[in-house]
């Protein structure tokens, strides 16, 4: 493999990146702003893409609402269907544990679903957040909207909002990213890590991760 | 080797496969009806892919070396993942039960497909069949007599629009003797290892030129339809926004990628180049500092 004779290139191509990043902040920031759902695309360090969404009772949640209270948010995406949401909802209780664990912290926490109408994983959320016994709100963002302001790509994918409204975690929950949960001890929690240093008003550690389960069901 | 009688009308096959995951044992794969997708119920994640293990060797013997083949046949419409699944899912697990004396060394992978879903998702993955080699090597104080079993336990994530987890358990029994006698499989299993890509090289590939310029790969195929590269995530630089950037229509392909997390700088993955009603794949091993 030949090497380049022409780095200046690359100059300007992180010149082009640079300029790129800085625009989409812009944008970010300013649509944080405002309360209607725009296309705004969460990133880490800025305002966080406001939406207004419904629960499977009917209530409507408003992050711009949460984020004037000063909660931290933290926000699950959602799909019963999945076999790694299963696996932290039934085979382990990592959402209840780290949901537990916070409750009481100042920390709101919203499971999302944006699985389209026609899936099959539509429609299921009340039956499982009953069986499941989930204290937290399941919202319904069937049209996809608000996932794909977050780009979420995952069941689940988390994403923390601290106080001030602005994004400071997304990514997985934890380190194990097989579908059965690990035994030995070496299993990271990147939810509970976070929380643990948001609520005392600490900088995330490790702010971005991989998040990792089955597509996020959005309609084509 | 025991001879065995999975599929209806093949008496040469030489495997005994016992798939014991749903407690099923598939005597004549091929009269499976597909999955009915308009049933409400949720389809059963073991039964989507049908496993089958083979090897090219029909007897053993100390110091012999080959290949044990690992196939899935994947259900019409649905998919499992390669090593690096992308944005969502998860790779298939292999874990064997064996005597000390055979060592099995790690899959070897067939080439996937690029498939793209709604919300920007970029997944790697296998449709209708994938068979997995895995080589082999007969330590030289093995038994030159006896039946020896050999118990794959696979699991995976199938998925289509929903994702269902499945596993299943297949046996494969090995004839020692003082002289390896290939068998039946050997032929298939011997043009699927042909079949894999090898490392790029002007010799495998003469009208194919990579070069980097700083931290972007580029690639020159004159007269290809299609380039696309495939991300190996073993290594730690990841290509930058590989959905919109690591398939183009035509002959040329620039790629930029970025350092690992922990500043590694260490590229691999597959090249795929389509020209016409063919395509060809390599493998590429490299580093960002050859452009620097």
């Amino acid at each position: 493999m030949s090497k380049s004779l022409f780095g200046w290139k690359t100059g300007l191509a992180a010149l082009a990146f640079a300029a790129a990043a800085v625009a989409g902040v812009a944008t970010s920031a300013t649509s944080a702003q405002t309360k209607a759902a725009t296309a705004a695309k969460a990133q880490i360090g800025v305002a966080a893409p406001t939406f207004t969404l419904t629960d499977i009772n009917g209530k409507t949640h408003s992050l711009a609402e949460y984020t004037e209270q000063g909660k931290i948010v933290v926000l699950e995406w959602f799909n019963p269907m999945c076999p790694y949401v299963v696996k932290h909802h039934e085979t382990v209780t990592t959402m209840a544990d780290t949901y537990n664990a916070f409750k009481d912290k100042n920390v709101v926490w919203l499971a999302i679903n944006s699985s389209h109408q026609g899936n099959m994983a539509h429609g299921k959320d009340a039956e499982f957040a009953k069986k499941w016994n989930i204290g937290y709100p399941v919202l319904n963002d069937e049209s996809g909207m608000v996932g794909r302001m977050y780009a979420a790509k995952t069941t689940p994918h988390m994403f923390i909002i601290d106080s001030n409204g602005v994004l400071v975690y997304d990514g997985a929950i934890d380190n194990d990213p097989g579908h059965s949960p690990k035994t030995d001890g070496s299993v990271v929690n990147y939810v509970h890590q976070a929380l643990s240093e948001v609520v005392k008003g600490e900088t995330v550690t490790e702010s971005k991760t991989k998040p990792y389960g089955c597509s996020v069901k959005y309609a084509g | 080797m025991k001879q065995s009688t999975i599929h209806a009308g093949s008496s040469l096959v030489l495997l005994f496969l016992t798939i014991a995951a749903p407690g099923t044992i598939l005597a004549d794969q091929s009269s499976r009806s597909p999955v009915d997708l308009t049933a409400p119920a949720t389809p059963d994640g073991n039964t989507l892919i049908r496993v089958s293990i083979a090897s090219d060797l029909h007897s053993i013997s100390p110091g012999a070396t080959g290949f044990i083949a690992v196939t899935y046949t994947i259900e019409r419409n649905w998919y499992t993942y390669w090593r690096n699944a992308g944005d969502t899912g998860g790779p298939p697990d292999f874990a064997f039960e064996k005597p000390e004396w055979l060592q099995i060394d790690d899959a070897l992978w067939p080439v996937p497909d690029r498939y793209e879903l709604p919300g920007d998702i970029l997944d790697y993955v296998y449709r209708g069949t994938a068979t997995f080699l895995f080589p082999f090597t007969i330590a030289s104080d093995a038994p030159t007599t006896g039946e020896h079993p050999i118990t794959l336990r696979t699991s995976w994530l199938v998925c289509r629009d929903l994702c269902l987890p499945g596993r299943a358990e297949a046996t494969l029994t090995l004839t020692a003797a003082r002289v390896p006698v290939p068998s039946t499989s050997a032929d298939r299993i011997r043009a699927l290892y042909e079949a894999l890509p090898k490392p790029f090289s002007i010799a495998t590939a003469p009208k194919v030129s990579l070069s980097w310029v700083g931290l972007s790969l580029h690639v020159h195929a004159p007269g290809a339809d299609e380039i696309t590269f495939f991300p190996d995530e073993r290594t730690g630089a990841k290509p930058l926004d590989p959905l919109r950037n690591a398939l183009v229509k035509g002959d040329r392909l620039v790629l930029p990628f970025s350092h690992g997390k922990d500043g590694s700088s260490e590229v691999s993955g597959l090249i795929r180049i389509r020209r016409g009603g063919s395509a060809e794949y390599h493998v590429i091993t490299s580093d960002l500092a050859a452009g620097t």
